[in-house]
C-alpha cells in the first residue's frame, strides 16, 4: 500500500515542519518497519530510534498521526489514514533532533535514580507469590509512554514520572531487598511518588497493562507502611498527616480545629498560631465554640484503620529494626 | 584509562562489567543502544541449570550430543556445574525466577525435556538484562550509551582500546583500557529472515577479525523454527514446553481449560502475537516460519575467554568458546551469555596490560575519523540498502539451513563482488549529528566481513554436522571431528582446521 510519512523534521510543535517520503509497504507491516524502509533507502539522516522491532525494548515511542505508540506494535495499515502517517514527537520530552527525543533526561536519569540494584537483606527463603510484584513490574520496557500520557509531567518536567516510579516499585515490593526504607525515602521526596495526581492517564497510556498508576498507589501504601509520609522531610506536614489520620481514626470525621492545633504543634503554640484566624473565622459564623463530637459509626471507621494496621505490623516492625 | 572496557550492553557484556566491577577494576560499557534496549531483551527462553547431580549429567551429555563431537567439553561441564550457582546468583541480584513454593522452577525445554530449565515467565531476556543493569548502576559501571565501537587499538600485538563514535554528535573517541571485553552480540542481520533486532550487525566479530583474532566455529548457523510470520518474534520454547505444537507451518496452542493460566505464564507472548498478527494463540494457530537466529561460533576463546589478541576477550553470542558445538540446544543460550560474561570480565580484571603507557589511541581515532570522514561524503542511500538485502537473502538461500559447494562458492564470489561495491559506498550524507546512513554503511561492512567468514568456513566442512547441512555430503565425517578456524588473509578468510579434535 502507498503510504506518505508526514515526518516532522524542525519547526516547533505548534508550527512543526514536515517532510514528505513516500513508500510502498505491504498493510500488515509495523510502523517501525517501514520507517527503518524510509531511512534505509531514502534518507539515511531521518533520526528516531528503535532497535529490537519486536515490542521488547521499548525504544521506538512515537506519535504516529496524533497517537502515542510503540511503533513496531502497530502495523502501517492500522495506522494511516488516507493513505498519510504523520510523524511527530512524543508530547512533552525535549527533541533533541527531528522526531528524536531526549530520552536521557526525559526517562534515564529519572529511572536511574531508583535503579539501583538489590542490596541482599539475607532473609528467608521467596514465596512464587512474594515475588509477582516483582515480575509485573519487569513487563516494563521503559518505553515512555506512561510519562508521555502524564498530566503532571505536562507541567512539571522534573517530576520522576511513572516508568521511574514503576523501577521504585520495583524495589519497594522485592522481598530480597535490604534497603527499602530508604528507596522509599527516596521516592517521598519532591517529584516523588507523592507529586502523582492520580489521573490514571499512566495506566491508560501503558500498552503492556501495567497500570502504573496503581503501582505509584500501592507504593505510597508501603511508604506508608514503614511510617513514610508524603512530608519530604516538613516535620508541620508530617504532624498535619498525623492529626488528620487520629482524627478521622478517633472520631470518624475530620476536627478541624484539632488538626490544626497539632500542625502548628500543639495547643499553645499551635493556638498562638491560629488565633488570629479562628477569632476572625468565629466573628464570620464559620467556626463554632461547641464540642467536637464522634461521629455515628465511628467504631466502624476505626475498624478499617485497625485492620490496616494489623495487616501492615510485619512492615512496622521491619521500619523499628 | 579505565581497567575494563566493555563493549555491548546486552546479557553477556553487563554481566561481565559487573563480574569486572565487582574484582575491583574500573569499568566503562560501550553500547549502541541503551543496555535494557539490546536484543538481550527479546529473549523468551530459560536458562538451563539443574540443581541435581544426575540432572547437571543428563545436561551435559545432552549439550555434548547435541554438540557433535565439535563441543569444548572442558568448557560444557565447567559451565553446566556453574549453572545452578549461576542461577541462584541472579536470583540473589533481584531476578524474579518463577517458583514452586520458594523452590525455583524447571521446566524441560530441550533435548530430552529434563525439567532444567529456570525462567521469569515469558520474559527471561529482559528480567535479566534489567537486573543486571540495575547491578551495574548500583555498582557504578560508567555507561556510554549510543556510542558505537569501531575499531579495536592495538599496540605491539595488544588490544589496548577501543574508537568509537558518539551517534549524537558523530564525534569519533579513542577509549584507552588495559583490557576490552566484546559482547557485540551475533551478525542475525547478515540473514533475512532471522531474529535480528536492527543493531545485530556482529560487528565485535568483525573489529576483532580485522585486528587479527582468529574467527571458530563460524560454519554453526542455527534456525529457530517458530518464529511469527512476518515478523522477528521467536515464539518462546518456553511456550512449546507449555504443551504448543508446531505443525504446517504454525504453532497450536491447546490450553483448553488451562488458558487462564497460559494468559497469566504468557501475557507478553500473547499480547505481542495479538499486535504483530493480530492472531489470539489461544483460540487460533498462529503461523510461524524457521528463521536465523544465532550463530553458534565467533571469536575463538579459552574457556575464560580470552581470544588470540593480548588483552581482548569476548563473551556472549560474539565468543566462539566451544560450549555448542554444531547445534545449540534451548535453554543453554542464556547460559552461556550469563556465564561466558563473569568469566570474561572476570579475567578482564585480572588481565595485566604489558603496555604500561600507550599512545597509539590517538592516532587510531585521527585514521578513523579520516576514513569515517571520506564515508560521508559517498553515496548510500538505495545502493547500501539494496547491498545489503541482497547479502541478506543470499545468506539465506545458500549459507542457510541446507548448503552445497556450488551454493557456498557462487555464495563467497558474490561476497568478495559486494565487498568492491561496498568500497564505492558510504553514508549518503555528511550530516555528523545521527547520521543513520553512516551507521547502516558501518554495519554493511561488519556484515560483509562476518558473512564471509561464515561461509567460507561452511564450504570448508565438507560433512554435514550438527546444524551444518551439506546435500552434497549428508553423512557426517569422523575424520572432520576438528574446529575450523578463520582469520582474515590478504584476500579474504583464511580457513584452517585446528590439529587437535575439539575435545
Amino acid at each position: 500500500m502507498e503510504i506518505t510519512f508526514k515526518f516532522q523534521r524542525g519547526g516547533t510543535r505548534a508550527q512543526p515542519e514536515y517532510v514528505d517520503y513516500q513508500v510502498d509497504v505491504p498493510p500488515e507491516m509495523t510502523v517501525f518497519d517501514a520507517l527503518v524502509a524510509v531511512r534505509e533507502t531514502q534518507d539515511g539522516t531521518l533520526a528516531f530510534r528503535g532497535n529490537c522491532s519486536v515490542g521488547f525494548c521499548g525504544d521506538c515511542t512515537l506519535s504516529v498521526n496524533g497517537a502515542q505508540k510503540v511503533t513496531c506494535l502497530v502495523t502501517v495499515g492500522k495506522t494511516q489514514k488516507d493513505g498519510v502517517i504523520t510523524v511527530q514527537p512524543i508530547r512533552y520530552a525535549p527533541v533533541e533532533k527531528d522526531v528524536m527525543h531526549n530520552v536521557r533526561t526525559f526517562l534515564w536519569d529519572k529511572v536511574d535514580r531508583f535503579a539501583r540494584g538489590v542490596v541482599p537483606n539475607g532473609g528467608h527463603p521467596v514465596t512464587d507469590e512474594e515475588l509477582q510484584p516483582v515480575r509485573k513490574a519487569m513487563r516494563c520496557t521503559t518505553c515512555g509512554l506512561c510519562d508521555e500520557g502524564c498530566t503532571v509531567i505536562d507541567v512539571n518536567l522534573d517530576f520522576y514520572g511513572p516508568a521511574a516510579l514503576t523501577k521504585l516499585y520495583r524495589f519497594a515490593f522485592d522481598p530480597r531487598d535490604g534497603i527499602t526504607a530508604e528507596r522509599l525515602r527516596e521516592g517521598s521526596e519532591v517529584h516523588g511518588i507523592w507529586d502523582c495526581v492520580h489521573c490514571w492517564e499512566a495506566t491508560e497510556h501503558c500498552p503492556f497493562g501495567l497500570e502504573p498508576t496503581h503501582l505509584i498507589m500501592d507504593t505510597r501504601d508501603r511508604a506508608i507502611a514503614h511510617g513514610i509520609k508524603s512530608g519530604y522531610g516538613n516535620k508541620m506536614l508530617e504532624r498535619h498527616y498525623d492529626a488528620f489520620e487520629e482524627s478521622i481514626s478517633r472520631k470518624g470525621w475530620l476536627d478541624e480545629r484539632s488538626v490544626a492545633l497539632q500542625t502548628y504543634g500543639g495547643l499553645i503554640k499551635g493556638g498562638l498560631h491560629t488565633l488570629p484566624l479562628g477569632l476572625r473565622a468565629l466573628r464570620k459564623g464559620k467556626a463554632t465554640l461547641k464540642p467536637h463530637y464522634k461521629r455515628p459509626g465511628a467504631e466502624q471507621i476505626r475498624k478499617i484503620f485497625d485492620r490496616y494496621n494489623r495487616a501492615n505490623a510485619g512492615l512496622r516492625k521491619e521500619k523499628q529494626r | 584509562m579505565y581497567d575494563v572496557l566493555v563493549v555491548g550492553g546486552g546479557i553477556a557484556g553487563l554481566r561481565a562489567a559487573v563480574a569486572a566491577k565487582g574484582a575491583g577494576a574500573s569499568v566503562a560499557l560501550i553500547t549502541q543502544s541503551h543496555p535494557t534496549r539490546s536484543y538481550s531483551v527479546t529473549v523468551q527462553d530459560g536458562i538451563n541449570a539443574p540443581e541435581s547431580a544426575e540432572g547437571c549429567d543428563s545436561h551435559i551429555g545432552e549439550t555434548l550430543a547435541a554438540g557433535a563431537g565439535l563441543n569444548v567439553s572442558t568448557v560444557v561441564t565447567t559451565i553446566c556445574r556453574e549453572a545452578p550457582g549461576l542461577v541462584d546468583e541472579l536470583d540473589r541480584m533481584g531476578v524474579p525466577f518463577n517458583r514452586v513454593g520458594s523452590v525455583i522452577d524447571r521446566v524441560g525445554i530441550s533435548g530430552s525435556g529434563q525439567p532444567r530449565a529456570a525462567y521469569v515467565n515469558d520474559i527471561t531476556g529482559l528480567a535479566v538484562t534489567q537486573t543486571l543493569y540495575e547491578q551495574a548502576i548500583g555498582a557504578g559501571v560508567d555507561i556510554y550509551e549510543e556510542w558505537i565501537a569501531l575499531s579495536l587499538i592495538i599496540d605491539a600485538d595488544e588490544c589496548v582500546g577501543v574508537v568509537a563514535l558518539e551517534l549524537a554528535t558523530g564525534e569519533v573517541q579513542a577509549f584507552d583500557a588495559k583490557g576490552v571485553v566484546l559482547a557485540t552480540g551475533g551478525p542475525r542481520r547478515a540473514f533475512e529472515p532471522s531474529t535480528a533486532s536492527l543493531h545485530c550487525s556482529g560487528s565485535g566479530i568483525a573489529m576483532a577479525y580485522r585486528a587479527g583474532a582468529a574467527l571458530v566455529d563460524m560454519e554453526f548457523v542455527q534456525y529457530y523454527p517458530a518464529v511469527l510470520s512476518g515478523t522477528r518474534l521467536a515464539l518462546s520454547p518456553l511456550l512449546l514446553g507449555a504443551g504448543a505444537v508446531v505443525e504446517g507451518g504454525s504453532v497450536r496452542l491447546n490450553g483448553g481449560a488451562d488458558n487462564s493460566r497460559l494468559e497469566a505464564r504468557f501475557p507478553d507472548t500473547l499480547h505481542r502475537v495479538d499486535a504483530l498478527s493480530g492472531i489470539d494463540i489461544l483460540k487460533d494457530p498462529a503461523p510461524v516460519r524457521p528463521a536465523m537466529s544465532r550463530l553458534l561460533g565467533g571469536i575463538d576463546v579459552t574457556a575464560q575467554g580470552e581470544s588470540s589478541v593480548h588483552g581482548l576477550f569476548a563473551a556472549g553470542e560474539c565468543a566462539g568458546n566451544g560450549f555448542h558445538g554444531a547445534q545449540g540446544l534451548d535453554g543453554n543460550f542464556l547460559l552461556v551469555s550469563v556465564a561466558s560474561g563473569r568469566s570474561a570480565g572476570l579475567a578482564a580484571a585480572a588481565h595485566i596490560r604489558r603496555a604500561a603507557e600507550s599512545t597509539v589511541g590517538d592516532q587510531a581515532a585521527s585514521a578513523v575519523r579520516a576514513e569515517l570522514d571520506d564515508a560521508l561524503g559517498r553515496q548510500g542511500g538505495e545502493r547500501l540498502a539494496a547491498l545489503r538485502s541482497e547479502l541478506a537473502s543470499l545468506m539465506h538461500e545458500k549459507v542457510g539451513e541446507s548448503r552445497d559447494a556450488k551454493g557456498l562458492n557462487d555464495a563467497l564470489q558474490r561476497i568478495r563482488a559486494m565487498r568492491e561495491e561496498f568500497a564505492q559506498l558510504g553514508a549518503g550524507s555528511n550530516v555528523r549529528d545521527y547520521n543513520f546512513g553512516l551507521v547502516q554503511y558501518l554495519e554493511a561492512g561488519s556484515l560483509l566481513d562476518v558473512a564471509e567468514a561464515i561461509a567460507a568456513s561452511a564450504l570448508e566442512r565438507t560433512e554435514s554436522r550438527g546444524v551444518h547441512k551439506r546435500t552434497d555430503h549428508p553423512k557426517q565425517d569422523d575424520k572432520q571431528n576438528s574446529r575450523l578456524q578463520v582469520t582474515k588473509g590478504g584476500n579474504g578468510a583464511q580457513v584452517s582446521m585446528q590439529t587437535a579434535p575439539a575435545s
